[in-house]
């Protein structure tokens, strides 16, 4: 009665502190919920609040000071101090508190090696534990730890991890492979081991990663993909996007290096066959020319990519489509082309991407965007990338049949306020213009159009454009006499061009002006002089350019006009001798020392021979040329100089801002910015001879994942014990995984009660020995106890005596290793059964070897890749 | 190949950092963002000097640029933004972005940043190796990858922002932490993700407050992972019911006389589903021959073999919201518009004027929302006149921005008549409207609720595997993203 009494009393005096605390906290909280983002702000101020709570056995302390390491690790604060207080809470029973404490550790571990090894053994506990969640997670946080001492211990992780029957854990061992990769690359032929199991999966959760891990580890083991090629091409529509994109690009690879290039049909053909028709029947004696260009195993594959188009990850269509640029025929490029337009809005970031890639597409196959002209239109408001490569796109796509579309477009775009787009309107036009002949008169009258507006880059940007076009036309004109009606738009149109001379600000318009005069000046008999009087005015106010060209204009004149001789009358030739002169002399006290060097030069090779002391030059041209007397040879000499004066006609072409795109991969990083980024490699060339089908050819087994079939057969229950039969006295799976669940409880129960070291690890050694009997612990739970007891001891430890033996990790590393050996003789059956395979694949690299030989006797390719696709029944 | 993310708010500060392959200074992220918002600012400022009318006051202008550009990379980067950014930030997400120069693929040092730009916020990722000719680092996908994040966050915080990332960062590092492993995508499913971090609630917002030592419970995933990548097992509604909204937007410019030059309609079906079990549906679609090949992309639950045969959606649903479908279909003929305006523009010397008017072409029963037709004027325009016999009009002096709000209009417009506006421009002495030859275009807003432009509706959904009848409701709206009418 009395104890009972008792018992009351300290209840109801323990209810009135629980009540009393709880006021307490929630006046206090209240506050935070109000403001919950104190945790960020404060941090910085409540820094001595974080090491009490690391140590507090609180959970909800310990949260809330980690959370205050995270906000100062989000503010870029470093705070490596706190290592040895969060390590300890790694083993934390809270599942908030350890994927906290993951995000500290995964940022310090590298600076503190050795504490870091105190978190292993609650890794090697969680790969044990039921949830396949956290077994996945302890795998992926383990292997994160970039210290170069635990590869042992996660090489053993991954070796389980391979092989767990949850692909979520499968796929996280598949994801860890690369980073025990990048640790120790001494561990490679292991790894490679690992993966060749993991490309064996068949859920298509695991069958991407598997793949991203081949192309990172070991991209050159082709003799790994073989049988799995038509696995690969049956599942890809199944795989997440980013499994996708990865297989994709091993298939680019695999494509390039196994099968031959198809023929020029095959790539130039632009007959109207049915683009689905072909691709439903290959290789069925469809024609024999069909037949040889694509072996029936890539147009598998290009099959396969098929539905991909319709994913909603722009990055995959994408994918899909640059890589048929390398390995697929123009015809499904073209096909795919409706799919790639739909990405065009995606995100103002992404159509950067997106368009970039449709140009370089675009340069290569022009008509498989034809039709699409009226998608590239510039909507006000689109960014300068995206509108310059909206415009470099119409050029490129332009053809006789949206031509007349795009130079309305061209012809709207001029007119825009927007600055930038006219003069990018005007570049792209410029260069359309001298693509197609066709549209040369009305591209030079519209453009002959802008030299009357107001805005000088505008005006510049169109006289440079002009005269390039000018230079087109004239180079193109192969008959002078074809058309006089040309001849005199040309000179009216450079007169027209003159008439703006001194308005112009663009120095390289300027420059193109006097360019266009002094080239015509035989024409323009009467425009050209008055253009060197007038130019002469501001010579001296010139950029150098301008001033070579204004000495280029009175050298032509000077000797055309003595050319011409008597008709021109003496007054008028003494007034351009003298324009000459003046010009000479101009020039030769020049700040820029090219325009001083041309002036001599002219000086020496015109004014000599055209004027005074010319005898001398007209002797020795004479002497050394023809016989005839006097003004005959001078007239040579003029003729020359003239022709000498007009310089080449070779038409210089005008640049393509985006030229560095095109010597990279499509749709890489490089490819984007146009220069090489680290890690660049080329597309593999197209094999020389094709590998033999038979090397792909695997027995079909029935049970694939066909996701058309899926229906509610959902796990509700995920099985871990891998032989339901062995595990002690259970009849049922069901059973055994309810008998797991309850010694995992019984784990979690013991590492909260504070216990012993020896019955710790009496306790320890005693549950993975019963786990193992379950068939559960196969692997590194022989290897825990101990290890898990070293962490138990560092994890319990007080603050005062966490000077625990520094050195013992790296004494137990060999243990470890140790560990490893003996897994291996226990796993004795696994690597029987690898070296099954192993064997296997000998046997078929030998048929392979016959099979080649008999390739190379036979030379009929017709009849050999008819044969393949028997060959392919006949192991089904 | 991620090496790491940062999140960067209006005032040029991280928010958030996330290394996966090693640590990107943060420099280098100072370095972009001080170069994104200086271009922004010298955007702005050649705006103004393109607005000033003589040329010296132009060339002070972009002097001033140069010098507030010096100033910001100099060192503060308190207020790298400039007071427009929030403006620039709105125009980015009615599709209109700012006039950045930089493009979102730039290589800082060794690093090769590729930036999106969402809700006031810069995400970034940095990048500094492409392992292999075709690699996760394509910038579509890492492009694709950052939006998904967005979306994310989206999803998990009910709407994002500088405020919401700060009151959350713990979820965000969490979500980073499962997001990505070793640089690559790692887990991207939504229902695996909420699982493992569940989002933030309420509810959950009290019990942390609330909750005191050792009473603190936390939740251990129930790590069933269902054979259906994207559905949890074992949901249970008391309501089952299932929502399909189709929304379209036009991408459409028109000429003066009223004809399509060029357009697009790019539509979406949301769906949100709240549905027991694991149910199986079969939605068939109205119309669907608008829906041409290849212009239509599904979410990954649908099976592409039964689309591209029956153009019907058979599809096991994820719960909650998502997308599930998008598609274009091509806007050729003008009557296809919802509505149609025409505008008579008359710049003779002396007697500028401009008139516009609407006309409805939707059933008379609908009625379209929210019309506001703008338009920059020339740089030479001080004023303008204007009337309108419905809504209100403004004129901005500073960015020439005429505006006309027109509002609701019915589709019969017998209780507001034609809508119509008429306009006098007052030039200064020194402009002549007539001599320019530059182009006038027009913005048009509006949305039209439960009307498609392409006609795509759904017709019937079927539910197999489940005995219930759910609920099914569908909605949906039209709206213009850029409808733009060019006149020359």
């Amino acid at each position: 009665m009395d104890s009972v009494v008792r018992t009351a009393a300290s209840l109801a005096n323990e209810a009135g502190r629980l009540s009393q605390m709880l006021t307490t906290q929630i006046v206090e909280k209240t506050k935070e919920v109000g403001v919950p983002s104190h945790l960020f702000d404060t941090a910085e101020e409540r820094l001595s609040d974080i090491e009490p709570g690391l140590n507090s056995k609180f959970d909800k302390e310990k949260l809330d000071a980690l959370k205050r390491l995270v906000a100062l690790i989000s503010k870029g604060r470093n705070v490596a101090e706190f290592f040895p207080h969060v390590i300890k809470n790694v083993s934390s029973q809270s599942f908030d508190v350890r994927k906290l404490v993951y995000i500290y550790l995964l940022r310090y571990a590298e600076e503190e090696p050795d504490l870091a090894l105190l978190s292993i053994n609650t890794f090697q506990k969680d790969m044990t534990d039921k949830n396949p969640l956290i077994r996945a997670m302890a795998l992926r946080v383990m292997s994160s730890i970039r210290v170069p001492v635990i590869v042992p211990i996660i090489t053993l992780a991954l070796r389980k991890g391979v092989s767990d029957l949850s692909p979520y854990v499968r796929k996280a061992a598949a994801n860890a492979i690369p980073k025990c990769f990048g640790l120790d690359a001494s561990q490679k032929d292991f790894l490679v081991e690992l993966i060749q199991q993991l490309l064996n999966d068949k859920s298509t959760v695991v069958l991407g990663t598997a793949v991203s891990t081949f192309n990172r580890v070991c991209p050159e083991r082709f003799d790994l993909v073989h049988k799995h090629f038509h696995k690969l091409c049956r599942l890809l529509v199944d795989c997440d996007e980013w499994g996708q994109i990865e297989i994709l690009s091993l298939m680019l690879r695999y494509i390039r290096a196994h099968f031959v290039q198809p023929g020029r049909d095959f790539e130039a053909s632009t007959s109207p066959i049915k683009v689905s028709g072909f691709f439903d029947t290959p290789a069925t004696g469809s024609g024999a020319s069909l037949k040889r260009s694509v072996d029936p195993d890539h147009a598998l594959f290009l099959r396969a990519c098929r539905p991909l188009l319709m994913s909603r990850n722009p990055s995959v269509v994408l994918k899909v489509a640059s890589m048929l640029a390398y390995i697929g025929p123009l015809r499904e490029l073209r096909a795919c082309a409706p799919s790639v337009m739909r990405l065009v809005r995606y995100s103002k970031e992404n159509q950067y991407a997106v368009l970039l890639v449709i140009l370089s597409l675009s340069k290569r196959v022009p008509d498989a965007f034809e039709q699409y002209a009226r998608q590239f239109v510039v909507f006000d408001g689109d960014t300068p990338h995206v509108r310059n490569l909206k415009l470099e796109i119409m050029e490129h796509i332009a053809s006789e049949n949206n031509v007349a579309f795009i130079l309305s477009e061209f012809r709207a775009y001029i007119c825009s306020p927007d600055q930038g787009l006219c003069v990018h309107t005007i570049q792209v036009w410029g260069r359309l213009a001298s693509r197609m002949p066709s549209l040369m008169e009305q591209s030079l009258q519209a453009l002959a159009g802008l030299i009357s507006e107001t805005n000088a880059t505008i005006v510049g940007e169109a006289i440079i454009v002009l005269r390039r076009l000018l230079q087109v036309r004239s180079s193109d004109d192969t008959s002078p006499a074809s058309s006089s009606a040309r001849h005199t738009s040309h000179n009216a149109l450079i007169r027209r061009l003159f008439d703006n001379y001194t308005a112009i600000s663009v120095p390289m318009a300027k420059a193109s002006v006097l360019w266009l005069v002094s080239h015509n000046v035989a024409t323009l008999a009467k425009t050209a002089p008055d253009a060197l009087r007038i130019a002469l005015q501001t010579f001296a106010s010139q950029d150098p350019i301008v001033k070579l060209q204004i000495l280029n204009l009175a050298a032509a004149i000077a000797v055309t006009t003595e050319q011409r001789g008597e008709s021109v009358p003496a007054a008028e030739r003494r007034t351009l001798r003298l324009c000459f002169e003046y010009a000479l002399s101009l020039a030769k006290f020049d700040l820029s020392v090219d325009v001083r060097d041309r002036a001599r030069l002219l000086e020496a090779l015109v004014f000599g021979p055209v004027y005074g002391n010319g005898d001398a030059a007209v002797n020795g041209a004479a002497k050394a040329g023809s016989p005839a007397p006097g003004s005959s040879g001078r007239d040579a000499v003029l003729q020359r100089l003239a022709r000498l004066l007009a310089g080449s006609q070779g038409v210089s072409k005008p640049p393509d801002p985006y030229e560095g795109l095109s010597k990279f991969t499509i749709g890489t990083l490089s490819h984007a910015l146009g220069a090489p980024v680290d890690g660049y490699e080329e597309v593999l060339p197209w094999a020389t001879a094709p590998s033999d089908a038979s090397l792909r050819a695997v027995q079909e087994t029935s049970e694939n994942w066909n996701r058309d079939r899926v229906v509610a057969s959902d796990v509700k229950q995920v099985r871990i014990s891998g032989s339901p039969g062995s595990a002690g006295g259970s009849s049922s799976g069901g059973g055994g995984g309810r008998k797991v669940k309850k010694r995992v409880v019984a784990l979690d129960d013991f590492l909260s009660s504070p216990a012993d070291d020896a019955h710790v690890l009496a306790k320890l050694n005693e549950i993975p020995r019963s786990l193992a009997m379950a068939g559960v612990g196969s692997g590194s739970t022989g290897a825990a106890p101990t290890a898990a007891g070293a962490g138990r001891n560092a994890a319990v430890a007080k603050p005062g005596d966490r000077m625990l033996p520094p050195r013992a990790p790296p004494v137990r590393a060999p243990a470890e290793a140790a560990a490893i050996s003996s897994d291996e003789d226990e796993d004795e059956d696994d690597s029987d059964e690898d070296e099954q395979t192993d064997s296997d694949d000998q046997d078929a690299d030998e048929d392979d070897d016959d099979s080649e030989d008999e390739e190379s006797e036979d030379e009929d390719s017709d009849e050999d890749s008819a044969r393949a696709p028997n060959a392919r029944a006949g192991h089904s | 190949m991620l090496d790491s993310l940062f999140i960067v708010d209006s005032n040029g500060c991280v928010v958030i950092e996330k290394h996966w392959r090693q640590l990107v200074p943060r420099r280098i992220v100072d370095e972009l963002v001080v170069a994104v918002t200086s271009e922004v600012a010298a955007a702005a400022a050649a705006a103004a000097a393109s607005a000033a009318q003589t040329a010296a006051a132009a060339a002070g202008e972009t002097n001033g640029a140069g010098s507030s550009a010096e100033a910001l990379s100099s060192g503060s980067l308190a207020s790298v933004l400039p007071a427009d950014a929030p403006a620039a930030a709105a125009a980015s997400l009615a599709g209109r972005p700012a006039d950045g120069v930089l493009p979102p693929i730039t290589s800082i040092e060794q690093y090769k940043m590729l930036y999106i730009s969402r809700f006031g916020l810069l995400f970034v990722a940095a990048v500094s190796t492409e392992a292999g000719p075709t690699t996760k680092a394509s910038p579509a996908s890492i492009f694709f990858f950052l939006h998904q994040i967005v979306e994310l966050f989206t999803d998990y915080f009910v709407g994002i922002s500088e405020v919401t990332l700060k009151e959350n960062f713990v979820i965000v590092y969490e979500l980073l932490e499962e997001l990505v492993d070793y640089g690559s995508p790692y887990i991207t499913e939504p229902c695996l993700l909420k699982d493992m971090i569940p989002p933030p609630s309420l509810l959950s917002t009290m019990i942390n407050a609330v909750s005191i030592g050792t009473q603190f419970s936390s939740k251990q995933p129930t790590g069933t992972v269902s054979t259906v990548p994207w559905r949890p097992t074992g949901l249970k509604y008391t309501n089952n019911e299932i929502f399909f909204d189709i929304i379209e937007e036009l991408d459409v410019i028109v000429d003066k006389r009223g004809k399509v030059v060029a357009g697009t309609i790019f539509g979406e079906i949301i769906c949100n589903s709240k549905l027991s079990g694991m149910p199986d549906l079969l939605l068939s679609l109205g119309n669907k021959n608008v829906i041409g090949e290849g212009m239509a992309s599904l979410h990954p639950s649908v099976r592409v073999g039964r689309f591209d045969r029956d153009r019907v959606l058979s599809f096991i649903p994820p719960d909650g919201m998502f997308r599930l479908m998008e598609y274009n279909v091509p806007l050729t003929s003008e009557n296809q518009l919802p509505l149609s305006i025409k505008p008579n523009i008359s710049l003779r010397k002396g007697r500028a004027k401009i008139d516009l008017t609407i006309n409805p072409r939707v059933s008379s029963e609908k009625q379209i929302d929210g019309i506001v037709v703008s338009a920059r004027m020339p740089t030479g325009v001080t004023s303008v006149r204007m009337n309108a016999n419905v809504g209100q009009c403004s004129f901005d002096q500073i960015t020439k921005t005429l505006r006309w709000t027109v509002g609701k209009l019915a589709g019969d417009l017998a209780s507001t008549g034609v809508p119509i506006f008429t306009g006098q421009l007052v030039t200064d002495h020194a402009t002549d409207l007539s001599t320019s030859r530059k182009s006038i275009t027009f913005n048009v807003e509006f949305r039209i609720n439960t009307y498609s432009a392409s006609g795509l509706r759904i017709d019937s959904l079927a539910v197999q595997n489940e005995a219930y009848t759910p609920f099914k409701g569908g909605r949906g709206y039209t709206k213009a993203s850029r409808f733009q009418i060019r006149c020359l």
